[in-house]
């Protein structure tokens, strides 16, 4: 599961949270915790901001190699 | 491998596409890490350039996306004048591949220029997803210049476009656009180059098309370089022109290019659909139908009731603060804290009634805690599903029945994220207005995610037709605070342009790992604040300031809004946040102090407060503190009027007896 790459939930465009220019110019941009479209500007959650998220992020991947002849998460 | 003997070549290479399609991607993938980004001169629109990483000496032109020529918007005049007078050696045009007729039409306007061009055509892989196959051989071979398919993304095809845009020239391609149309290009084209010395860059043909086809740049052009009389005369065979012919000009071109594009398309391109996606592309469709459009979001937030109202506010907020937090660590917290701190005003702090654990902690966790998992936990399966731009498509649609501007739309269905943000994203805007009104109508009634589920989860104890009641009331407020605002300040409507991303099954890792990170973040964000808010109602309520303000809003809050007087602390509290202050009325109505009228006027009169502090400073910080305390000024009173006027309807049709 790649959470770097982010497809925006509003737009469907896809880009990579380091470097987002939306980010780089939002006065709230310390850590919030969010990552914002740069083409629409809508608000999605940065996963990789929490650590349980990346845990279960971890655990996903690990069964998925576990388990490979399920459908791999993308 | 690229061809070192032509690396060491000079100029600009300009990437130019259609929005949203991966540009700036590409770009990334073509350049350094240094970038200046400068606006161009006398816009502030802005164009970002850089440095080729492998070829030598060469400037890449990112340039604002553009839908279409002749342009429509600042942006789109900025690319088309780049084009024109910039020494552009070669174009870069970057196209979806999904959305391959559109990427083509404007693939063909850009070859008539006649500077070597490449098309990329990217997101490949989501093409390749949906069951395209192309024929890349074929395409470049009909068209003239070269296809080469990336997922810019991944990196996918980076190093074949370097290659492509080193061997690249100008496109050899004529469309025939009939007779009467060619006769009026030829004759633009034999009277520019007679008269005037200096042509520009791009080709006479492509010029003399744009301006048939009222395209402005051309047209201003034409009118500084060419003599008044031979102007004149274009003029009037262009209208000589346009009556002859059944449709507009461009029209016309247009279906010419749509024909040859098509032909080009169903012999190279072709889809093998899988079931599922035949099955998603019909469902896609029915969620922007004016009629299966709102019966689909009415069984969505059904289900969401269920979920969330019934489930989440119900079972688990059941077992979490009235077995949990109820029976078993609050009488035991209370019994701990009692034995071991002997000053009461700091065990009434930590465990009375505005304790900071029995209140603040109770609340956070007990109360709010299981409704947002579940409401998170459903948004994620909306956002997943891409069901949202369909949304923003469909309210579209009722926004501008009521003659408001269809590009507000967006960021008010982005204040379902946050409306703090969303705020912010008023900045896209273009004019004053459309900026002061979208502000006013996100602090009015856009409820952020979290906000709507505990609202949501408050209703759902009382009725499903509660959830409708109070959805209609706020739907109500909305367009009629907007249709009046629009009318109010006058001015110039813009369209709403959101492409659908393809709509698909939510992938239940993806909405998990969301859902985590959504409730972590909560939990950090409210927790010291409910700790805070429970902290100032304990000393308001040690203070006696408590007590006088439950005297002072009398006559409104039990007055007009119908409401028992403790209602006034919990309002209190929504003036920090509004979830803040439902959780407050939850608890009432848990200790059976609220009928379900009066849930459902708190739950409306709190929706219309002002979602949060953060949201009050970013107005301020954005639009000036003068408009920050004038919409807060119109907000509360409108929000208690609202209220009070809900309280009055419900008790004479008799609801909820």
């Amino acid at each position: 599961m790649n959470q770097d790459i982010i497809t925006c939930p509003l737009c469907g465009h896809r880009f990579e949270i380091t470097g987002n220019k939306a980010c780089q110019s939002c006065p709230l941009n310390h850590d919030c915790g969010f990552v914002c479209c740069p083409i629409c500007g809508y608000q999605t959650v940065n996963a990789t901001y929490s650590k349980i998220a990346v845990l279960t992020m971890q655990w996903l991947d690990q069964e998925n190699k576990r388990h490979p002849e399920k459908k791999p998460s993308p | 491998m690229i061809n070192q003997k032509m690396m060491n070549i000079n100029g600009s290479i300009a990437l130019v596409g259609q929005p949203n399609v991966g540009k700036s991607a590409i770009f990334q993938r073509l350049t350094g890490q240094r970038v200046i980004v400068s606006n161009y001169p006398g816009t502030t629109v802005e164009v970002t350039r850089g440095s080729s990483r492998t070829l030598t000496g060469i400037e890449m032109v990112d340039t604002p996306g553009v839908i279409a020529f002749p342009p429509l918007t600042e942006d789109e005049q900025v690319t088309e004048k780049l084009l024109w007078n910039e020494p552009i050696k070669s174009i870069l045009q970057v196209g979806d591949a999904k959305n391959f007729i559109r990427t083509l039409i404007l693939a063909i306007q850009i070859a008539e220029i006649g500077i070597p061009l490449v098309l990329a055509f990217n997101m490949m892989d989501e093409a390749e997803t949906l069951g395209y196959h192309f024929d890349f051989k074929s395409l470049s071979d009909h068209l003239g210049f070269s296809v080469i398919p990336t997922t810019a993304i991944y990196g996918m095809g980076i190093k074949d476009l370097n290659n492509a845009l080193l061997e690249s020239n100008p496109p050899n391609i004529r469309l025939d656009y009939g007779e009467e149309i060619e006769k009026a290009v030829e004759t633009f084209e034999r009277s520019i180059i007679n008269s005037i010395d200096r042509l520009p860059r791009i080709n006479t043909r492509s010029i003399a098309i744009l301006w048939l086809s009222g395209d402005t740049l051309a047209e201003n052009w034409l009118k500084e370089n060419l003599d008044q009389d031979e102007h004149k005369l274009l003029i009037q065979q262009r209208d000589e022109l346009q009556n002859s012919i059944h449709e507009s000009i461009l029209a016309s071109i247009q279906r010419t290019r749509y024909s040859f594009i098509k032909e080009i398309t169903d012999n190279a391109i072709n889809q093998v659909k899988k079931g599922k996606q035949g099955f998603f592309t019909k469902i896609s469709r029915l969620t922007t139908h004016p009629v299966w459009g709102w019966l689909i979001l009415a069984f969505i937030l059904y289900s969401m009731y269920w979920f969330v109202g019934v489930f989440g506010a119900g079972t688990l907020v059941g077992f979490f603060e009235n077995y949990l937090f109820g029976e078993l660590i609050n009488p035991w917290f209370i019994k701990v804290v009692e034995s071991i701190i002997p000053i009461s005003f700091l065990v009434d702090f930590l465990v009375g009634d505005y304790g900071v654990w029995t209140m603040g902690l109770t609340y956070a966790f007990g109360l709010v805690f299981p409704i947002v998992t579940t409401f998170f936990l459903a948004f994620g399966i909306m956002e997943d599903s891409g069901y949202l731009p369909r949304l923003a498509a469909l309210s579209n649609r009722a926004f501008q029945d009521l003659g408001l501007n269809g590009k507000a739309v967006l960021p008010m269905v982005l204040g379902l994220g946050c409306v703090t943000m969303a705020t912010l994203t008023t900045r896209v805007l273009e004019s004053k207005r459309e900026k002061l009104l979208v502000t006013l109508l996100l602090a009015l009634a856009v409820p952020c995610s979290a906000q709507l589920g505990v609202v949501m989860g408050m209703l759902a104890g009382i009725s499903f037709s509660a959830v409708i009641i109070w959805t209609s009331v706020i739907l109500l407020v909305l367009l009629l605070v907007g249709w009046l605002a629009a009318h109010v300040l006058p001015g110039e409507r813009s369209l709403l342009l959101v492409e659908l991303p393809p709509l698909r099954l939510p992938i239940l890792a993806n909405v998990l790992v969301k859902t985590i990170a959504r409730v972590e973040w909560y939990l950090k964000e409210v927790v010291p604040l409910f700790l805070i808010g429970a902290a100032m109602m304990f000393f308001l309520d040690l203070s006696g300031g408590l007590t006088w303000l439950t005297s002072a809003s009398k006559p409104l809050v039990t007055g007009w809004l119908g409401l028992p007087p403790e209602a006034s602390s919990a309002f209190l509290m929504g003036f920090l946040r509004r979830d803040f202050g439902a959780s407050g009325f939850y608890v009432m109505q848990s200790e059976g102090l609220l009928t379900p009228v009066q849930v459902l006027v708190a739950m409306v009169t709190v929706t219309l407060f002002v979602p949060c502090i953060a949201s009050v400073l970013m107005i301020s910080k954005e639009r000036g503190w003068q408009t920050a305390v004038g919409v807060v000024l119109f907000i509360f009173p409108l929000a208690i009027f609202v209220g009070g006027l809900l309280n009055r309807i419900l008790l004479f049709i008799g609801w909820g007896a």
